[in-house]
């Protein structure tokens, strides 16, 4: 056992007053909700069922009956209200709840703002843990979604990530995530029968398409993945910062890094790759590294 | 084996709990299920456990010596300092929380807001709906203990650790708060060899974050906010450059520049930039539709990087 019997005690106490406002809960339940073992649990549960007040007859100990794996509580003595949220508790709902009310719509912007106060009241102090979320809702995304909410259909006009052209496709958009300084909408692309990704400041315009649209049968063919592998040099650190999502595996080498990246657009991973100049190479494969060859030779052929 | 100092210290919070009047020790320790053996190893258990109880947050009042207690202190758990008291929660509020307290996925701050969490649901209050949010903000997961950051600025306690800048170094920082921004962890503070705010990004943190000398080892200043050391990226008082753009092409980059003039081939565009290493990644991106006329530096600095 490593568990403190600090960390114990805390999660029997709570235990009594979730459970007198989930009775019949099942112990595979309670498990899952207090992210420990059934067995823990268990053991748990049993210690608590000798717990009471001094003089500890029946009539003062916590009563409670889970002999057939559904928990109820008849008396919690004096256990009926859940402890105090804790400082750090307290923190990192208040943080969540800042991302939220920045990505949110007006309208719950304000509720969740309220929310904020009252938690805040009962912390004694400012919190510790800032977060500063640059992006806000702008009518481009309140009409994504809409669009989501509907199910509807939008007609965009995008600029490709990997050419630098721009074309109009009809997507289905699913879901929208921020990640670092960009917003992206996850969509299912009638136009390309495939699902696909459009950052989100890249939709140059946008029409709601209001009929409804069957998502066709998934493009089965991706083509085989290649393995891609590169040298990032420590003064391209920000090159792995940046794309974190993309890379599978790090290894320190000298000066740097071995990375493996997984499949992704090969137009656009050169074009990134050459902003790091020679702080990037291509290990493998050999074509990636020719198009990043020529993709710096024809910009140096501007200058010589 | 059963835990006998869990129960222990289950039951003496029940008993400090329930207590209408201050407890007296001896009181306690022949009460409370639990207390076994001599009366110095009995005092020393009873005065570890009040320690841990209050590591619990838990607040364990002391009634000072008056006439009826005679000579001895007594003690006792307020039911208000104890409970969980937040006014006039709704049931939207309520699922409001629940989705905050997701939020964190498998991070370090993950237990801490699902232990919070299941207080809340523990109120009595049903969520009014099950809020899915059809946005999700991606972060980096931080590797490094926030809470145990936050706490040192909480204590005002000096940190100390390796940090990778342009070479690896050893940083001595007052700290004043832990920031997301973009979607990355920063701890900001004092930096006390250089003697001025500074911002360090955590994922260029080696090894671990210490907390070292003594708490209240500084006062953060009341009128700080972190807004105020974030760089900004306004586009006066930074450096110009003038860029030819190929007709109709590096669409997206044109809208963060300012057009000056049209050829045949060619549109002219001034764009500011503040640090020339993130600005010609920008341009490097668009190849060789995009090209540098001024500043020369800038020229001598492209050509550099992609091997002139």
């Amino acid at each position: 056992m490593t568990e403190s019997s600090i960390t114990r005690t805390a999660r029997a106490l709570d235990l009594i007053p979730f459970l007198l406002e989930h009775q019949g809960i099942s112990v595979a339940e309670l498990a899952a909700e207090f992210q420990v073992t059934q067995i823990q649990i268990m053991e748990d549960l049993n210690l608590l069922f000798v717990c009471g007040l001094p003089g500890y007859t029946p009539l003062e100990l916590i009563d409670m009956n889970f002999e057939d794996g559904f928990v109820t509580v008849s008396d919690p003595q004096v256990l009926d209200k859940p402890r105090k949220l804790s400082k750090p508790e307290l923190t990192t709902l208040l943080v969540s709840l800042e991302v939220m009310k920045t990505l949110a719509k007006s309208a719950v912007r304000k509720e969740i703002s309220d929310l904020q106060v009252k938690l805040q009241s009962v912390l004694d102090r400012k919190p510790t843990i800032d977060v500063v979320v640059k992006e806000s809702i702008d009518s481009k995304l309140e009409e994504i979604l809409y669009a989501i909410e509907k199910g509807s259909a939008l007609d965009i006009h995008y600029l490709s990530a990997h050419s630098d052209k721009e074309s109009w496709r009809k997507i289905i958009p699913n879901r929208v995530y921020f990640e670092g300084r960009h917003a992206y909408v996850e969509s299912w692309c009638i136009t390309s029968q495939g699902e696909r990704v459009f950052r989100l400041d890249r939709i140059l315009e946008l029409k709601l398409d209001a009929k409804a649209y069957v998502p066709g049968v998934e493009n089965p063919d991706l083509g085989k993945v290649e393995e891609i592998s590169l040298f990032v040099s420590d003064a391209a650190r920000i090159f792995l910062e940046e794309n974190a999502s993309i890379i599978d595996a790090t290894e320190r080498v000298s000066n740097g890094y071995q990375v493996s990246v997984s499949a992704i657009d090969q137009g656009w991973l050169v074009r990134t790759m050459a902003g790091f100049g020679p702080e990037i190479a291509v290990i493998q494969p050999l074509a990636l590294k020719n198009a990043l060859s020529e993709h710096l030779a024809s910009i140096r052929s501007l200058y010589v | 084996m059963a835990d006998t100092k869990t129960e222990r210290l289950v039951n003496l919070t029940l008993a400090l709990l329930a207590a209408k009047r201050f407890l007296k020790k001896s009181e306690i320790l022949r009460t409370v299920a639990g207390y076994e053996g001599s009366p110095e190893s009995m005092d020393r258990m009873f005065e570890r456990d009040k320690d841990d109880l209050r590591a619990l947050g838990i607040e364990i009042e002391v009634g000072e010596l008056d006439a009826f207690f005679e000579d001895e202190p007594g003690y006792r758990i307020s039911r208000d300092s104890y409970s969980l008291e937040i006014p006039d929660l709704s049931p939207r509020e309520i699922a409001y929380l629940s989705l905050a307290a997701n939020f964190w996925k498998d991070s370090t701050l993950t237990p801490a807001a699902q232990s919070g969490i299941r207080k809340l649901k523990s109120l009595g209050i049903p969520a009014a709906m099950d809020l899915a949010s059809t946005i999700e903000y991606r972060f980096e997961n931080p590797k490094i203990a926030l809470l145990e950051i936050a706490e040192a600025i909480d204590q005002s306690r000096q940190l100390e650790f390796e940090y990778q800048g342009s070479e690896v170094s050893k940083r001595k920082l007052a700290p004043y708060r832990v920031l997301l921004w973009n979607g990355f962890w920063y701890l900001v503070g004092l930096d006390l060899v250089k003697v001025e705010i500074r911002m360090f990004k955590l994922s260029r943190v080696i090894g671990e974050i210490k907390a070292v000398g003594k708490k209240n080892a500084f006062s953060i200043p009341t009128d700080f906010e972190v807004t105020s050391v974030l760089p900004t990226f306004e586009p006066d008082s930074l450096n110009t450059a003038k860029v030819a753009i190929r007709k109709g092409e590096a669409i997206t980059l044109r809208s963060s520049g300012k057009l000056l003039s049209e050829t045949e081939l060619a549109d002219l565009y001034e764009f500011n930039y503040d640090l020339a290493a993130p600005f010609l990644r920008t341009l490097i991106w668009y190849g060789d539709s995009v090209e540098i006329l001024e500043p020369k530096e800038l020229q001598n600095q492209i050509v550099a990087l992609v091997g002139g």
